[in-house]
């Protein structure tokens, strides 16, 4: 048995907290396909897998560093975003066919990797992806952190963005209420284009990101778009906060019960948290918007 | 009355048509009957796609230059100089998929030897179908349950888990290893290994300190690095694949975690990209398996050699398993003469030959019990044979240097 | 002659015809042993009516109640593992496992109902999804003692027993997924004329206008659940019997859950609908893996998979039973019965 130490207990919840940095870059793009346009995109962590690749791609074949192909990458996932959007997700219209089109997309996506780019496990070394910062005895890795201080300055951001821009309002009215949104004036279809390319783009950072802590290979997909999902229906959809606090929780449950249960039912601990949280708050922590 | 045929509904016929027409014709066009022997197929079920894609890569990649070695050799000479051919078909990592796909193989293809496969539940169901069906299986998965099975048609050139630890408890012993913590992913591999390490340390007499099993895939193993460094043990146990192995490495360095020796069980530590992978970080890690590229066998400096000049890296242990199995069927079938499966069974039971690996003999439970584990230790970036001493290119490094003394 | 041919188009009812074609399509697949032993095509035709039964029993919950549940997995594996632990450690016979199993399943699955069905939409989805998670750990993990773990416990026994549900032939096997199939069609159809039926197609249209008229809707809605997963398990059960291998991961897995769910969308409402799916999911499943899978195109296959999945959606959105019935089954009936003409 593990004795229970303060210092223990902080370094857990340190990485929990850590964790949780990850998992909401991924979690608030999901958010956002979620809350606005009311797709399940099971294809998300497919998304992911594939900026990851591209990164390693630049990274490997042209030496580019992760934080320059940022440039790329985002861009291109943004488009890629924007074409699934028209092509795949708005010609259909019921929720369960948009899930069933999404998850073809996701075993589509995650084939294709393993066909071009073999099963092989890839990583990311640079000089800085073995940093760590050391803070009187408790240590983070550099790049894990700065996962965090990214995913708070992105949704700081994208709350800016959705609370001032126009755009960004629109996004919202039309989260809100689709009809009202279109009765104002609201272009939806050209609207609908940018939010998944924008969720997209986001995906991507949060890619880039794991590259370099993680490793690449081609079933990455599946277990990052089921975290994502847990985090984003814990936080409430179209809950920018909601997603970051689900991703905390999540990242908090895993880390926590990793050291105090056992780090094979970390995934139970968050499963239970999960099902305990619906069980008294039916919407999530911050569910605004009924689906 | 008005046609309902419209391009909606058109497309998805002519799709389904095409399917239909191609699969139809597959069916028709491929034989049924005995092939020519001009040609021996072997049937080789492994995971394509799925989660056991990486291992069937290298495995294949051994396989596939044996088969071309043998061929350009001259082929299989006591059935007319015949050839070799590989048919590969995917298990998808299922085991419902590998028993249509051995089916398949059997029936249609008219393999003479079913080879694989790597994870553990789809080998069980294969052997039960070679087993049906009366041809010779060879498996690769590394659980002893495949040959505590006792089947008659199942056999298994290289040596199970138990071998690997009982090399791996040899040299504890000798490094007065007292406390270990043993660290197991939740795959069927995972926790065969789990069973031993524990069955072995009672055996030896050494402390558990800690036991516990982590997801594979996992973003982050902190949780359970924390323990282990609360519990300070002499050693770490383990048996990850690549994809965690690198993670905990890499880890264990960022969170400063530093323990005496780290030892993981084939695969993951014993892959020959490990240590590129955690960019020099698993330098001082242990992997206990059965072979090595530099194990000193004849047969064995003429297959790394070849292996480096066609692949450009040095064999790991899944290749030279792939590589060496081809050579058993090869040498199996110049024995027995003929494709017929009871000409096999026996040639497979008489075989008694040298691989880079070493002997290949067979006891009656279908295991190869002559080959004894190695355990190696990566040091300056290259893989060394650390026990037993006869064989040992290098002396072990316990315990192993701390991160801070390394510079890391 | 002549009469005979007036009868036939002009004459039958609709409900006859069905009967006519239904046992049309009962012989035919009856009679595909007796014409073929091939193992491959036999496989693939036991697994199609086999998932053809699981997606229908997945759908009593899933598309007549409107409960789309992702876990359906843990009734499957509930099944399964009753029936093989009984039979190992107590040597019951599997047939009588199976329904320990499906009852175990049931109750399983209203006590989950209880808490779980007052989440709506992606939140219940998801609830399922975490449940099956933890069910599958907790086998897993602190169960693998008992369950195999993800090793599994392969018990062939190597002969013909009808009692231990084992057969070396394929062909009972055959036989009795197709009885299975066929009776929960017939099931299926009873339910949807019966009060279940007509309730639950209620609450599924609006569930708040259902209880207001007075139906109990959690009770229904309980009800469902419970055959479902009864049906479920029985389906599990016939899976690892007809494999003779129980792994946690393989019975447990997400797949598991998965598979029932785009069977039944990809084939439409009704009764049909699953039945269908499975017979338009299984086979191309299966034979991608067998052509192309088979080649050194790695990956291939599940590419065309995750293409033909999508094109399905795309053009067929409402599941392919609504363009087949409208361009087959329609015109069928119209020409063979005046009654439905005059309809």
């Amino acid at each position: 048995m593990v004795v229970i130490s303060l210092e223990l207990l902080t370094k857990a919840v340190i990485s929990g907290m850590v964790l949780g940095g990850v998992y909401s870059l991924l979690a608030i793009g999901l958010t956002l396909i979620t809350g606005v346009m009311r797709v399940m995109n099971f294809a998300h962590g497919d998304l992911m897998m594939i900026a990851m690749y591209v990164t390693f791609w630049l990274f490997a074949l042209f030496n580019i560093n992760p934080f320059f192909s940022m440039t790329l990458v985002i861009p291109f996932l943004f488009l890629i975003g924007m074409f699934i959007q028209k092509f795949l997700i708005s010609p259909v219209r019921t929720p369960e066919n948009q899930v069933l089109i999404t998850f073809g997309l996701a075993i589509l996506l995650e084939n294709l990797a393993l066909f071009l780019w073999s099963p092989d496990y890839r990583s990311i070394i640079t000089p800085y992806t073995t940093i760590t910062i050391h803070f009187s005895h408790l240590d983070v890795g550099l790049i894990r952190f700065l996962t965090l201080i990214v995913a708070l300055v992105t949704s700081f951001s994208l709350h800016v963005f959705v609370t001032r821009t126009e755009m960004g309002k629109c996004i919202w009215a039309l989260a809100q209420d689709p009809e009202a949104a279109m009765l104002v004036g609201i272009d939806i279809h050209k609207l609908r284009l940018i939010t998944f390319g924008l969720a997209n783009a986001l995906v991507a950072l949060a890619g880039i990101f794991l590259a370099q802590i993680y490793y690449i290979f081609p079933s990455l997909g599946l277990r990052f778009t089921i975290i994502a999902f847990i985090v984003v229906i814990l936080g409430g959809f179209g809950s920018v906060g909601g997603a970051l606090l689900g991703s905390f929780i999540i990242g908090l449950t895993e880390a926590l019960g990793g050291v105090f249960v056992g780090i094979g039912y970390k995934d139970v601990m968050v499963f239970i948290i999960f099902i305990l949280i619906l069980l008294f708050k039916p919407s999530g922590l911050f569910g605004k918007i009924r689906v | 009355m008005k046609s309902t045929l419209t391009k909606k509904t058109l497309i998805p016929i002519i799709i389904a048509v095409i399917i239909i027409v191609a699969v139809g014709s597959y069916l028709a066009v491929t034989p049924r009957g005995p092939p020519p022997v001009k040609e021996i197929k072997i049937g080789a079920v492994l995971s394509v796609t799925g989660k056991g894609a990486y291992a069937a890569k290298t495995l294949l990649e051994g396989a596939q230059m044996a088969i071309d070695e043998i061929n350009a050799a001259g082929g299989i000479k006591s059935l007319g100089g015949a050839k070799l051919r590989l048919i590969i078909a995917d298990s998808k990592s299922d085991p419902k998929t590998a028993g249509i796909v051995t089916e398949e193989l059997i029936t249609r293809e008219k393999v003479a030897i079913i080879w694989g496969e790597y994870i553990t539940g789809p080998t069980l169901v294969m052997q039960d179908v070679c087993e049906k069906y009366g041809v010779p299986n060879l498996a690769i998965a590394g659980s002893p349950i495949i040959t505590e099975r006792n089947l008659t048609w199942s056999f298994r050139t290289h040596p199970h888990l138990v071998y690997w630890h009982e090399a791996a408890f040899d040299l504890f012993k000798k490094l007065g290893i007292k406390t270990v913590a043993i660290v197991t992913d939740d795959s069927a591999y995972g926790q065969a290994n789990r069973k031993v390490y524990k069955m072995m340390c009672e055996k030896c007499g050494i402390k558990i300190v800690l036991d516990e099993t982590y997801e594979s895939g996992a973003v982050d193993l902190s949780p359970l690095i924390r323990k282990i460094e609360a519990a300070h043990p002499d050693a770490l146990l383990s048996a990850p694949y690549l994809s965690d192995a690198i993670l905990l490495i890499r880890q264990m360095h960022e969170l400063n975690v530093n323990i005496p020796l780290i030892i993981g069980m084939a695969t993951g530590f014993c892959d020959c990209t490990f240590w590129n992978k955690t960019g020099g970080l698993g330098e001082y890690v242990m992997g206990a398996f059965a072979y090595d590229d530099s194990i000193p066998t004849p047969e064995n400096q003429k297959f790394v050699e070849a292996f480096k000049k066609r692949y450009g890296h040095v064999p790991d242990m899944h290749n030279e398993w792939g590589y060496t199995d081809m050579y058993v069927i090869k040498d199996v079938l110049e024995r027995a003469g003929s494709i017929k499966p009871d000409a096999i069974l026996k040639a497979l039971k008489e075989t008694d030959m040298r691989a880079p690996i070493g002997r290949i003999k067979f006891g009656p439970d279908g295991q190869n019990h002559e080959i004894k584990g190695v355990v190696c230790q990566w040091l300056n970036g290259s893989f060394e044979v650390i026990w037993p001493e006869e064989i040992a290119t290098a002396k072990p490094v316990y315990p192993m240097p701390t991160w801070k003394e390394r510079g890391a | 002659m002549k009469i005979i041919k007036e009868y036939i188009t002009g004459g039958l009812k609709p409900k006859s015809i069905n009967l006519y074609l239904f046992a049309a399509f009962i012989t035919i697949l009856s009679l595909i042993p007796v014409w073929t032993s091939d193992p491959t095509i036999l496989n693939v035709f036991i697994y199609t009516f086999l998932f053809a039964f699981y997606a229908a029993s997945w759908s009593i919950l899933g598309k007549y109640a409107g409960q789309i549940s992702i876990g359906h997995s843990v009734y499957f594996g509930l099944g399964a593992y009753t029936t093989v632990l009984l039979y190992v450690h107590y040597n019951v016979s599997p047939w009588l496992g199976m329904f320990v199993g499906g009852l175990l399943a049931a109750m399983v699955a209203m006590l989950l109902g209880l808490p779980c069905f007052r989440l709506r939409g992606l939140f219940y989805i998801f609830a399922t999804l975490a449940f099956a998670e933890v069910v599958r750990i907790i086998f897993l993990h602190p169960l693998r003692d008992l369950s195999g773990g993800a090793e599994g416990i392969p018990f062939t026994i190597g002969y013909t027993s009808p009692y231990y549900f084992q057969f070396v032939e394929k062909w009972p096997y055959y036989y009795i997924a197709l009885t299975m199939m066929i009776l929960l069609i017939a099931g299926l159809q009873k339910m949807e004329k019966s009060r279940l039926g007509y309730y639950l197609k209620a609450i599924c249209e609006d569930e708040d206008a259902a209880e207001a008229i007075g139906i109990n809707v959690l009770k229904y809605k309980l009800i469902a659940a419970g055959i479902s997963g009864f049906l479920t398990a029985i389906a599990g059960t016939f899976y690892v019997q007809f494999l003779c291998y129980i792994g946690v991961n393989d019975v447990f897995g997400i797949m598991r859950s998965i598979e029932p769910v785009i069977i039944s969308w990809v084939g439409g409402s009704g009764v049909f609908g699953p039945i269908l799916g499975s017979f338009i999911i299984t086979p191309i499943t299966e034979f991608l893996v067998l052509t192309l899978g088979m080649t050194t195109a790695y990956g291939l296959h599940m590419i065309l998979y995750g293409a033909i999945l999508i094109i399905i959606v795309l053009f067929m959105p409402e599941g392919v039973i609504k363009p087949l019935s409208q361009k087959f089954y329609i015109p069928l009936l119209k020409k063979l019965s005046e009654e439905y003409r005059r309809v």
